[in-house]
């Protein structure tokens, strides 16, 4: 009678045998679903870009077709503005459409319009990076790490590519170092800078206060006049819209509240 | 503190803006006022759908113990709706076709729209005929307080007299006087008008 697994030492050969075979055909496996995988991937890339040629047109120049878009792109995890500055294949493929810094420039003013409601124009710097982040689909955590991400550096420049358009976006600093990107065609006054920078400081969430302005001198802040504090405060609040007042306080007249500044949930 | 939504004791969510002292006070900026007067006018116009409430007087933020108690003051924060922004978000409404004064004529009470006259004006047409009531004479008591409650249960009658009259444009009602004051009957869409 035949025995399959043989016996002695022809057993352990055939067993060697089997297994040689066995990962040889694992091999070849994997190796097709590979192949098989990164053609399907060069379809879909060819397919992506044919289509972006076709409707490049429609990309830059119907907001909401272009929003569609890149909602489109992020949702199958491709950021169509990862481009020639981090060796993307979008810049590779598409130089025309890949131009990085102006399309991050449309991102920008995306943002800052549509937060203009609640905060006046004014956007911090770092709040701003968070949103871009997650209108392109990136992740939102601060290591600034990761494929195409985008950082403060890259917005600053952008920003500045967007001066020739004359709609007034400006980085402003503040007195304590901070960045806010300001969107109104507006001066920022010295004034208005210093309160803007206390309403950011911890645990104020944007309540200003006449008093605060004047009383400070103590902590080593303002000591600015009554006249100086109210007038600083109503031109943000009369003319520029930078602020709301609340005329119920307990104890001040009149409270300030910087919108940029209001943390919402 | 950070501003976050608010579950009111009725069970309605109050967005985080209503946790903003300043929301309270009209805002002297253009922008600023317009802004926080639409989201009043949101606000009112849900509240009053949740709750089914037709009418906002200016008194309803200057008192408490009224329908409006937990919309109109945050005593989170203590604050309150100041009365004369009430009266210029009220105007707003009625501007904006959101509501009309009622009584016509003065202008520290409205009647809410929540629903359109129009809109009401198919509710009412969808229950009639639901219930079986084409053809039938019926008072505007019936209507607006059946037995069994209905979508129209408490619509103030002018809001009902304006669905019947968009109605009987379309020859769907006509308004007929009876021995109690006024009726109205509802004839069917197909057939004899």
């Amino acid at each position: 009678m035949h025995r399959l697994n043989g016996v002695g030492l022809a057993a352990l050969d055939r067993h060697t045998t089997t297994s040689r075979s066995y990962d040889l055909l694992s091999n070849s496996l994997s190796q097709n679903q590979i192949t098989h995988l990164q053609s399907q991937l060069v379809s879909f890339r060819s397919a992506l870009t044919t289509f972006a040629i076709k409707h490049r047109e429609d990309i830059l120049h119907d907001p909401a077709f272009r929003h569609r878009f890149t909602q489109m792109c992020s949702s199958i995890g491709v950021d169509p503005l990862a481009g020639p500055r981090k060796g993307g294949w979008w810049a590779e493929l598409l130089p025309s459409v890949g131009d990085w810094q102006y399309e991050l420039g449309v991102q920008i003013v995306d943002v800052c319009v549509s937060t203009r409601e609640r905060n006046g124009g004014m956007i911090e710097l770092s709040e701003l990076v968070r949103l871009v982040r997650k209108l392109r689909g990136l992740s939102v955590d601060q290591d600034g790490k990761g494929k195409g991400t985008i950082n403060e550096e890259d917005i600053i420049r952008s920003v500045k590519t967007l001066s020739p358009l004359g709609a007034g976006y400006t980085i402003v600093t503040l007195n304590d170092g901070r960045k806010m990107v300001r969107s109104v065609p507006k001066e920022l006054d010295e004034d208005q800078a210093v309160i803007l920078a206390l309403a950011r400081a911890p645990g104020k969430y944007g309540r200003i206060t006449i008093d605060e302005l004047v009383l400070e001198r103590e902590r080593g802040g303002r000591g600015w006049t009554r006249e100086r504090a109210r007038g600083a405060l109503d031109n943000m609040l009369l003319q520029d819209g930078l602020c709301w007042v609340d005329e119920q306080d307990n104890i001040h007249d009149r409270v300030y509240w910087v919108t940029s500044a209001m943390k919402w949930d | 503190m950070a501003l976050s939504t608010h579950t009111t004791t009725t069970g309605f969510l109050l967005p985080s803006i209503h946790s903003a002292p300043p929301f309270f006070t009209q805002q002297p900026h253009p922008a600023s006022l317009s802004i926080a007067t639409e989201q009043w006018i949101q606000i009112i116009l849900k509240y009053a759908r949740h709750r089914r409430l037709f009418t906002v007087r200016v008194e309803d933020s200057e008192a408490l113990g009224n329908d409006w108690d937990e919309i109109l003051r945050n005593e989170r924060i203590n604050r309150k709706l100041i009365p004369s922004y009430l009266s210029y978000i009220l105007a707003q409404m009625v501007s904006q076709n959101l509501a009309v004064y009622e009584p016509p004529k003065q202008d520290r009470s409205i009647l809410i729209y929540w629903r359109l006259p129009e809109e009401w004006a198919e509710v009412l047409y969808e229950w009639v005929s639901s219930s079986g009531n084409l053809n039938t004479i019926m008072t505007f008591y019936e209507i607006t307080d059946p037995p069994v409650e209905s979508p129209l249960s408490g619509l103030p009658i002018p809001l009902l007299r304006q669905a019947i009259t968009l109605l009987s444009k379309s020859n769907r009602a006509q308004i007929i006087a009876i021995s109690e004051g006024e009726g109205v009957r509802f004839f069917p869409t197909t057939g004899k008008a």
